[in-house]
C-alpha cells in the first residue's frame, strides 16, 4: 500500500469514529432528555397525587370561634327564656283557668 | 490541505457538534422539568383552593345545622314551657272540680251544659257528666232547662243520662245522638291552647313589665 492509500484510509477510520462519536452523543442527549421526561412525569403524578394541602389554622381557629360563639349566644338565649318563661308563669296560667272556665252563655 | 489538516479538521466539527447535540439536549430537558415544575405548583394550588372551597363549604353547613338545632331546641323549649302552663292549669282546675259544693264550680257546671246546648240546634238534650257533675246536674236540672229555653226563646227537654262519664265536665248531646258538644275539662283544655297558645307564648316569653 502507497503512503497515500495508508493515509486516505486513516481518513476514512476517523470519519467513521467521527460518526459514532455523533450517534453515541445523540443516544447521550435522547437518554439525556428521557430522564429529564420521566422525572417530570414523576413531579406531576406527585403533585398530582399528593393529598390536599392542609387546613390552614388561622381560618379553622376562626371557625371554631365562631361556633363558640353562637353556642354561647344560644345558651344565653336559653338561660334568658327560661328566666322569663319562670317569671311569666304565674300570669299565664291563671289566663288558662279564665279561659277554661269562661262559658260563653 | 494535508491529510493531518483534514482530520484534524473533521476531528473538531465532531467535537463542536457533539457539544451542541449536549447542549441542545441538556437545554431541552431543563425546559421539560421545569414546564413540569410549573404545571405542578398550578396544580398544587389548584387542590388547595379546592380544598379550602370544600371546607368553607362544610364550616357554613355545620354552622347552618348548628342552627338549626338552636332553632329546634328554642320551639322545643317554648312548647315545654306551654305546657307546663298547662299542666299547672289543668292541676288548679282539677282542683277546683274536687270542691263540688263551691258556687265557682256549681256556676262552672251549669255554664258547661247552658253553653252546650246553646251551641247546638234542637230541644231535646240528654247529657252525659261525671258524678259529681251529674249530682250537682239534677239537683238544678230545671234551673238549667229553664236557663236554655229563655236563651234559646223555645222550651227544651233536657234529660241526664244515668252513666258517668270519666272525664270531668259534661257532654251534651242531641236526642238523635247525631250532634254532641264536648265540654269536658280535657276538651275545653285543648281547644283553649288550640286558640291562645300564640297569645301564651308571647306573654310566657315577653320581656320587661
Amino acid at each position: 500500500m502507497s503512503i497515500e492509500i495508508e493515509e486516505l484510509t486513516r481518513l476514512v477510520e476517523e470519519e467513521k469514529s467521527a460518526e459514532e462519536k455523533l450517534k453515541q452523543a445523540r443516544i447521550k442527549a435522547e437518554e439525556m432528555i428521557k430522564r429529564a421526561r420521566d422525572e417530570a412525569s414523576k413531579t406531576i403524578t406527585e403533585a398530582s397525587s399528593s393529598p390536599s394541602a392542609q387546613s390552614q389554622s388561622q381560618p379553622e381557629r376562626d371557625f371554631e370561634d365562631e361556633k363558640q360563639r353562637i353556642e354561647q349566644t344560644h345558651r344565653s338565649r336559653i338561660d334568658s327564656l327560661n328566666k322569663l318563661a319562670q317569671k311569666n308563669l304565674a300570669r299565664a296560667v291563671p289566663i288558662i283557668v279564665k279561659e277554661v272556665t269562661r262559658v260563653g252563655l | 490541505m494535508s491529510i493531518q489538516e483534514i482530520k484534524s479538521q473533521i476531528m473538531k466539527e465532531t467535537e463542536s457538534e457533539v457539544q451542541d447535540i449536549l447542549n441542545k439536549a441538556e437545554i431541552e430537558s431543563k425546559r421539560i422539568i421545569e414546564d413540569a415544575k410549573k404545571k405542578a405548583e398550578l396544580l398544587l394550588e389548584e387542590k388547595k383552593q379546592k380544598k379550602a372551597k370544600e371546607e368553607l363549604a362544610e364550616e357554613r353547613a355545620e354552622l347552618a345545622i348548628l342552627r338549626i338545632g338552636h332553632k329546634s331546641e328554642l320551639v322545643k323549649l317554648k312548647s315545654q314551657w306551654l305546657d307546663r302552663a298547662f299542666e299547672e292549669a289543668s292541676k288548679r282546675l282539677y282542683e277546683m272540680a274536687k270542691d263540688a259544693d263551691s258556687t265557682t264550680y256549681k256556676q262552672f257546671v251549669t255554664g258547661l251544659v247552658v253553653e252546650g246546648a246553646l251551641n247546638m240546634k234542637g230541644s231535646e238534650f240528654t247529657i252525659q257528666a261525671d258524678s259529681d257533675a251529674a249530682d250537682l246536674i239534677k239537683k238544678n236540672l230545671k234551673t238549667i232547662s229553664k236557663m236554655i229555653s229563655d236563651s234559646k226563646k223555645a222550651e227544651v227537654d233536657l234529660r241526664l243520662d244515668s252513666n258517668p262519664i270519666t272525664s270531668v265536665g259534661v257532654i251534651v248531646q242531641s236526642a238523635d245522638s247525631r250532634q254532641y258538644y264536648n265540654n269536658t275539662l280535657e276538651a275545653r283544655l285543648a281547644d283553649v291552647r288550640h286558640r291562645l297558645s300564640g297569645d301564651l307564648y308571647s306573654m310566657l316569653f315577653k320581656e320587661g313589665e
